[in-house]
């Protein structure tokens, strides 16, 4: 992880975030179907039972698993299990310093009832999972860096799951060109070019979980006035592709993970009582 | 007052050589798992489309002809007969509930432990009154679990002379995975002087003063009641010692039994370490690294 890229306050105004057609440069230098680079890490968190980080770009994430623990509540009102997620913002995560209480529950709402039916609750009888996610820097994708630090986390601590799923955030908008094609579909928002394009309401914006062993979709939210089938179909092809990536980079940290761990373990010894 | 500070910790000793073992399977979920024809679905997998599908991160695992697979971290599953080590966390109903780092609390009932006296009779209301006399909140018991209900609730008993209460030692909490089944969990370990170590199969080990060896089962026996009592310095320093070496083992994922404990623990010795400095990461990587070579 390198160090020194906290910067509560940008010194100076970024330049106004630039989009054009084909080849052309953003103003981070990537073109519009670019995602920034990943890093990701197993095991930041020696106490819980799981724990993962997750950074895209200047996104960074952090996500831990406690549990399962009995509930008492959880026995009486449901046969199966449930997922509590909490996430929190860092005071230093964002440069302006208003509450992000309700930004938080938004997010806390979807990432719950993605991860409800990810992790196999019915296997849970009686028992809450806790997960923790806090934001340490948002640079824009906050929704898909913590759906896949959580994810990784929730694999990391040996919890039932359908599969390894992943997220990615795709938004597209119409240009005003003399050509036919007006569209633009840009991937990895950053937290300027949001906070340009975004907030304006020009910009439709996608976020997609994808199982990565099979192709189903396991999570879907979509805001803005492009989202037509063509769009929708656009979008979702992209959003494929990128998931993959992602999932097959998390198939190979965890297996680095569990190499090392298993290294240590000898083989398996057969039970002798 | 000394003031260390550590670089970033470069890789484990372990780390470098090589991967998994070839002949066991890494899955992650979703996964498909080959299977033969007449297989039997085990933990961690879920059948679809009539193929089976890995729900969990771990080895494929293989008894005849169940298939499971064993995730390599993951909270205790009871099984029966297994010795484990557990903290009383809350009594009522005529039973203790027992912190056993499951997903469940597991439970002792009150007709499944032995009374003062080996006394055999019907437990009476009386006796309920009086649970907190034997065990009380916060209490770290030894016992065995007798029964697994189905939806993985552990039930526990210490009806033998070497279960119970423990008292004039330390915990340290690992991994379940690190202690397998093996012929001894409760072990006195010939250390200078003797340190008792009960090894939980649930991670939790405790580690004190050796255990009496007049606690023996018999038809008739007198429970030997566990009471405090003054543990001299040197003996302190052992336990500390055999405390250090567990954490230091579970640090590398490495499986602890009596004998790696021993292992490290003499290579400690041998190497002059003070009880304290084996709580340093650098020291550690250290002596696992020569742990590991007197090893092969």
């Amino acid at each position: 992880m390198d160090a020194a890229t906290y910067r509560p306050l940008p010194p100076d105004v970024p330049p106004a975030p630039t989009v054009s057609f084909g080849a052309a440069e953003r103003s981070d230098g990537r073109t519009n179907e670019d995602v920034r680079d990943i890093e990701m890490q197993t095991g930041p968190i020696s106490s819980a039972v799981g724990s993962a980080f997750f950074q895209i770009g200047k996104t960074k994430a952090l996500s831990a698993v406690y549990g399962p623990r009995q509930s008492m509540r959880q026995a009486r009102t449901s046969s199966s299990g449930a997922v509590n997620i909490d996430l929190k913002f860092a005071p230093f995560a964002v440069p302006s310093r208003t509450s992000m209480a309700e930004r938080e529950r938004y997010l806390v709402g979807m990432l719950s009832e993605a991860f409800e039916s990810i992790i196999l609750v019915e296997r849970y009888a009686k028992s809450v999972i806790d997960i923790t996610c806090i934001v340490l820097e948002d640079d824009g994708g906050v929704l898909s860096a913590c759906f896949n630090a959580i994810s990784l986390a929730a694999a990391h601590a040996g919890l039932e799951m359908t599969d390894i799923v992943t997220a990615t955030s795709l938004y597209c908008m119409e240009v005003p060109s003399d050509t036919s094609q007006n569209v633009v579909y840009l991937s990895d928002l950053t937290a300027a070019e949001e906070a340009c394009w975004l907030s304006s309401g020009q910009c439709t914006e996608m976020h997609v979980g994808i199982a990565t062993s099979g192709s189903s979709i396991c999570f879907l939210h979509g805001t803005g006035s492009l989202l037509n089938p063509t769009c929708a179909e656009q979008l979702l092809g992209r959003a494929e592709e990128i998931c993959r990536a992602i999932g097959k980079e998390m198939r190979a940290c965890l297996k680095a993970a569990y190499a090392a761990s298993q290294n240590a373990a000898p083989a398996k010894t057969t039970a002798t009582e | 007052m000394n003031v260390s500070i550590l670089t970033p910790s470069g890789p484990s000793p372990l780390d470098s050589s090589g991967g998994i073992s070839s002949q066991q399977q890494l899955v992650m979920p979703g996964q498909v798992i080959p299977t033969h024809s007449g297989y039997m679905r085990g933990h961690g997998t879920t059948e679809e489309n009539g193929q089976l599908i890995a729900t969990v991160c771990g080895l494929v695992e293989q008894v005849s002809a169940l298939i499971y697979v064993r995730p390599l971290r993951s909270r205790y599953v009871g099984e029966v007969g297994d010795v484990i080590v557990g903290r009383v966390d809350e009594i009522g109903n005529g039973r203790w509930y027992v912190e056993v780092c499951s997903s469940q609390r597991a439970q002792l009932h009150l007709a499944a432990i032995n009374l003062p006296g080996s006394v055999q009779r019907r437990r009476t209301e009386e006796d309920e009154k009086e649970m907190r006399r034997f065990l009380a909140e916060g209490d770290i018991l030894s016992t065995e679990v007798q029964r697994v209900q189905s939806d993985g609730l552990i039930l526990l008993h210490t009806r033998s002379a070497k279960y119970g209460k423990l008292e004039n030692g330390c915990l340290v909490q690992v991994p379940p995975q690190l202690v397998r089944r093996q012929a001894s969990h409760m072990v006195n370990l010939p250390c200078e002087p003797p340190v008792g170590v009960v090894l939980g199969n649930n991670g939790y080990i405790w580690v004190g003063l050796p255990q009496r060896e007049s606690a023996r089962d018999t038809i008739n026996y007198a429970l030997g009641e566990v009471t405090y009592q003054a543990v001299s310095p040197p003996q302190r320093q052992a336990i500390c010692r055999v405390r250090n070496c567990i954490a230091a083992l579970s640090a590398h994922y490495l499986q602890l039994t009596p004998q790696s404990i021993m292992d490290v623990y003499s290579a400690s010795v041998r190497g002059k370490l003070e009880v304290s400095s084996l709580t340093n990461p650098e020291v550690v990587r250290d002596l696992i690294r020569e742990y590991i070579k007197t090893k092969t």
